[in-house]
């Protein structure tokens, strides 16, 4: 991953700079630079659509994280990809992405976080398919776009529901819709709206049965994983999900909804953590089992999730930005992430094992962490709900899990006899790398030991979350104890039984194949084989079959339309001059040479002969403009047929049998004749010919209203047209290829 | 009918060897045809904004006098007496579409507001317009987008 090829290349200015731009933001909103405000940009009028910006108590919190990591990210991606030509474009990515997520948290809009969040859906798949050599990368690329992408969709026809209930809806007004849209919590298609929201929040969160695609994403370079796959993008779900609540969190379904997928995503990942070996992939399912938290959390009564969800959201990535940081160190120093080969790298490196321990000492949860703030957060908000029972019992497993994850993270990577088997370099990290990951699990360190600075930036946060009631962090000791020692006992015995216990998980490992990652896989390849049938049931090469399927489905198209039409009037037979009749005359004669000729080149004449006879009734029935144009387009067209047609062979395959061929022919040209008859009969709509007629000369100084309506009435159309045309022209020439060109290139 | 290879000493009036002659007759309508349509594509498209005719029609006239030359005396030498390549009338076309609406914009109506004004001349005043610009642009992306396709169609036969 971190091999450098090619001869080094020295970082830019801007590349080892960049880290000053999230530290910018972050100042300002640990100084308080930014407080509560709105301001809207006007976008789309019509559609109640602005560019509309809100800051609260949620989004600084969400900026603060997102800046915070973000400088970390900075600082230390330049390092990990030292010397590597492809920093730059490492750096642009990361920059845009950082971008992208500050837009899609302050956005107030709908659409304006929708614009954000598929840029942040973009950038994760040029991130994880970094590594474009890498056939994994790519994969894993593919799949996390085509999960969040459809994401996306849902998200996108959630918003419009929500829109259509409640016009002009903004992420500031769930907070108190009862007063803005107060029908909206009555109606059916709000919650539809809400529920497809969800499904978008759920594939961008990785929930279950949309997680697969995270796990796969660590094939992404480790700055990307720290940042985007542990610490930022995937909580933009779960705070997505936090907006929606104050407006659902009284409905039972939305509950029972986050509740139940919550729940289950989070057990279902605390197991699959146990059956990985590689320590990037332990982080990432441990990663999910956390988001699986946050998304149960908020499906608890309020007000005191709303502080356990912020607390463990701010917990979370100061403990997990510095284990995916140390899980790269890792990586670059003993060139392999298994925790078979993995043991004392504490003399390797020992400020990786010293941030390894402050970020596992508040994964687990241990006094005098973050970690044990967001637990007891956790406990309280369980305690005062009328919960479920699964839901404490998930709790349970996730910390018992996440207690024997930060174990494996620190003591069995980091202590213990070294292996001699791994080569390891003799200079020390450099420390671009070494002092991120410690600098952030110290801060966790130092939050967890004194509440003081961030209890209000969390309590505001929560507020955004749970608008009404009082808040308080409190601690309760017995609570803590039980908790504590049940979830370090248990842990402790996962630790030590880690091997044994994988080993029987390995046996269930024939049941993944009814697993949602199986079924991506079986969705991919259905695709391309149903492509593949389509393609090849349709796409024949047969002249004559596509020119009857042609025939066919324009009747069955005209169909419809001719049923209910009017008979055809005496009028339209009306008899006419002498012009008329030469054209009927000439256009009845090329029908009957073509008919009658043997081979295509006379069939082709006769066609041609048709059209001119129609250019001859269209002289002389009042339409010169379409006369000439029919001429000039018929001897176009057989020239150029006649010139195609050299090259004509014909199919070997069997073509429609002459009964098909006649039928489809009579249908056609029958249902057409009687279609265009029927126009006649019925009374003729003048509106547009007055309007063109009167408007022609005094708007555009011309009296042929054909010649104005193409190049003044619609002159932006045939821009269009003629642009078109030039394509296509441009296109059809790299197809036809020149006589000998072949020879003349090999 | 195969054509032959580049002849540096071929020109009007002659066909690319490799091809049969053709018959003297055809030979000299060619002469007389092509010149002709030209011509009348001009004027078709001159005075399309108030009788009978315009760019598209134009363009369409002005093929058929390619196409003449190519089917007579072959591609080859219907690129020689084109001498702009095909692709490149086209682009110019769209290119003179496309300006002939500027004015307006600078004018601050809305883009492809055609301007008129007249020009005193010998006979009357002429009428020139902004949108005989566009017809013509109209007529040279025609031109260019289906003489290209066709020859590369005859070359490729």
């Amino acid at each position: 991953m971190a091999a450098v090829e090619g001869p080094s290349v020295p970082a830019p200015l801007w590349v080892r700079l960049a880290w000053l731009a999230p530290a910018a933001l972050f100042a300002a909103v640990a100084t308080g630079l930014l407080p509560d405000s709105e301001w809207r940009i006007p976008w789309v009028p019509s559609l109640l659509a602005d560019f509309g910006f809100r800051i609260d108590g949620l989004t600084r919190l969400m900026l603060a994280l997102i800046s915070g990591i973000g400088i970390g990210v900075f600082v230390y991606a330049p390092g990990y990809l030292a010397g590597d030509p492809r920093l730059p474009r490492l750096m642009a990515l990361l920059v845009a992405f950082f971008l992208a997520m500050v837009g899609a948290v302050v956005a107030d809009d709908p659409w304006t976080l929708l614009l954000f969040w598929e840029a942040t859906s973009v950038l994760s798949f040029l991130l994880v398919g970094f590594d474009r050599a890498n056939v994994r990368a790519r994969d894993a690329a593919r799949h996390a776009l085509l999960i969040t992408g459809f994401g996306g969709l849902a998200l996108l026809g959630g918003l419009v529901l929500m829109q259509q209930s409640a016009p002009g809806l903004r992420l500031s007004h769930l907070v108190h819709l009862g007063g803005t849209h107060p029908g909206a919590l009555t109606d059916p298609v709000f919650h539809a709206g809400v529920a497809l929201v969800l499904v978008g929040a759920f594939t961008k969160s990785a929930q279950f049965p949309f997680h697969a695609w995270l796990p796969g994403a660590m094939t992404a370079p480790t700055p990307v994983s720290a940042y985007l796959h542990s610490a930022t993008m995937v909580k933009l779900g779960v705070y997505l999900m936090a907006r929606l609540d104050p407006a659902m969190n009284g409905v039972d379904w939305w509950k029972n909804t986050l509740l139940a997928v919550g729940a289950f995503t989070a057990v279902f990942a605390s197991v699959q953590t146990l059956r990985e070996r590689d320590i990037k992939r332990i982080l990432a399912w441990s990663t999910v089992a956390a988001l699986g938290t946050l998304t149960m959390l908020l499906g608890l009564s309020e007000p005191l999730s709303g502080v356990a969800f912020s607390a463990f959201l701010l917990a979370h990535a100061l403990y997990k930005a510095p284990l995916f940081f140390v899980a790269g160190n890792l990586d670059h120093e003993a060139g392999t992430r298994q925790i078979d080969h993995l043991r004392g790298m504490r003399r390797a490196l020992p400020f990786s094992a010293a941030a390894a321990v402050l970020a596992g000492v508040s994964m687990a949860g241990l006094p005098s962490s973050l970690g044990v703030v967001a637990k007891d957060a956790i406990k309280l908000a369980e305690a005062s709900s009328d919960t479920y029972w699964y839901v404490g019992t998930a709790s349970i497993a996730v910390g018992i899990v996440a207690v024997a994850v930060a174990a494996v993270a620190t003591l069995r990577i980091f202590f213990g006899p070294p292996n001699d088997e791994l080569a390891t370099s003799a200079h020390p990290q450099s420390l671009r790398m070494s002092l991120p990951p410690l600098a952030i699990a110290l801060v966790g360190l130092f939050f967890g030991l004194w509440h003081g600075p961030i209890e209000g930036s969390l309590l505001e946060s929560a507020r955004a979350i749970a608008p009404f009631g009082r808040l308080e962090l409190e601690v309760v000791w017995p609570t803590r104890l039980e908790s504590l020692l049940l979830a370090v006992g248990g842990g402790a015995l996962l630790f030590w039984q880690w091997d044994r216990v994988h080993g029987w998980l390995e046996r269930l490992a024939a049941l993944d194949i009814i697993g949602p990652a199986s079924l991506y896989e079986r969705a991919l390849v259905g695709v391309k084989k149903g492509a593949g049938a389509v393609t090849r049931a349709t796409q024949h090469g047969i002249l004559g079959r596509y020119v009857g399927v042609l025939a066919i489905a324009g009747a069955a198209l005209v169909l419809p339309f001719v049923a209910r039409a009017p008979l055809p009037t005496a009028h339209a037979f009306a008899p006419a001059d002498a012009g008329l009749a030469a054209g009927c005359i000439a256009v009845l004669g090329g029908a009957g040479l073509a008919l009658a000729a043997r081979d295509v080149l006379g069939r082709l004449l006769g066609a041609g002969l048709v059209g001119m006879g129609s250019a001859v009734v269209f002289l002389f029935g009042g339409a010169p403009d379409v006369a000439f144009t029919q001429l000039a387009v018929e001897t176009v067209f057989v020239i150029v047929a006649a010139t195609a047609l050299r090259r004509y062979v014909p199919a070997e395959r069997p073509r429609l049998t002459p009964n098909w061929r006649l039928l489809a022919a009579a249908a056609f040209g029958g249902l057409l004749s009687f279609a265009s008859l029927a126009v006649f009969a019925a009374p003729f709509d003048t509106a547009l010919t007055d309007f063109f007629a009167g408007a022609s000369v005094p708007q555009a100084n011309g009296r042929n209203v054909t010649n104005v309506v193409l190049v003044d009435f619609r002159a932006l159309d045939t821009l269009g047209e003629i642009t078109v045309l030039m394509l296509v022209g441009l296109a059809a020439l790299p197809l036809l290829r020149r006589k000998g060109a072949k020879e003349a290139n090999t | 009918m195969t054509p032959g290879e580049p002849d540096p000493k071929a020109v009007e009036g002659q066909s690319a060897p490799g091809r049969p002659a053709p018959s003297p007759i055809v030979l000299l309508a060619t002469g007389v045809l092509y010149p002709a349509l030209l011509l009348a594509a001009v004027l078709l498209t001159l005075r399309g904004h108030h009788e009978p005719g315009g760019g598209f029609v134009g363009g369409l006239f002005a093929t058929v006098a390619v196409m003449t030359v190519a089917l007579v005396q072959g591609p080859k030498i219907a690129r020689r007496r084109l001498r702009i390549p095909p692709i490149a009338l086209a682009s110019v076309g769209v290119l003179l579409a496309l300006c002939s609406g500027l004015p307006a914009l600078i004018a601050g109506e809305p883009f492809l507001t055609h301007a008129v004004g007249y020009l005193p001349m010998i006979g009357g005043a002429w009428k020139l317009s902004t949108a005989l610009l566009f017809d013509f642009g109209v007529l040279l992306c025609v031109l260019g987008a289906v003489t290209g396709f066709c020859l590369r169609l005859l070359e490729s036969a």
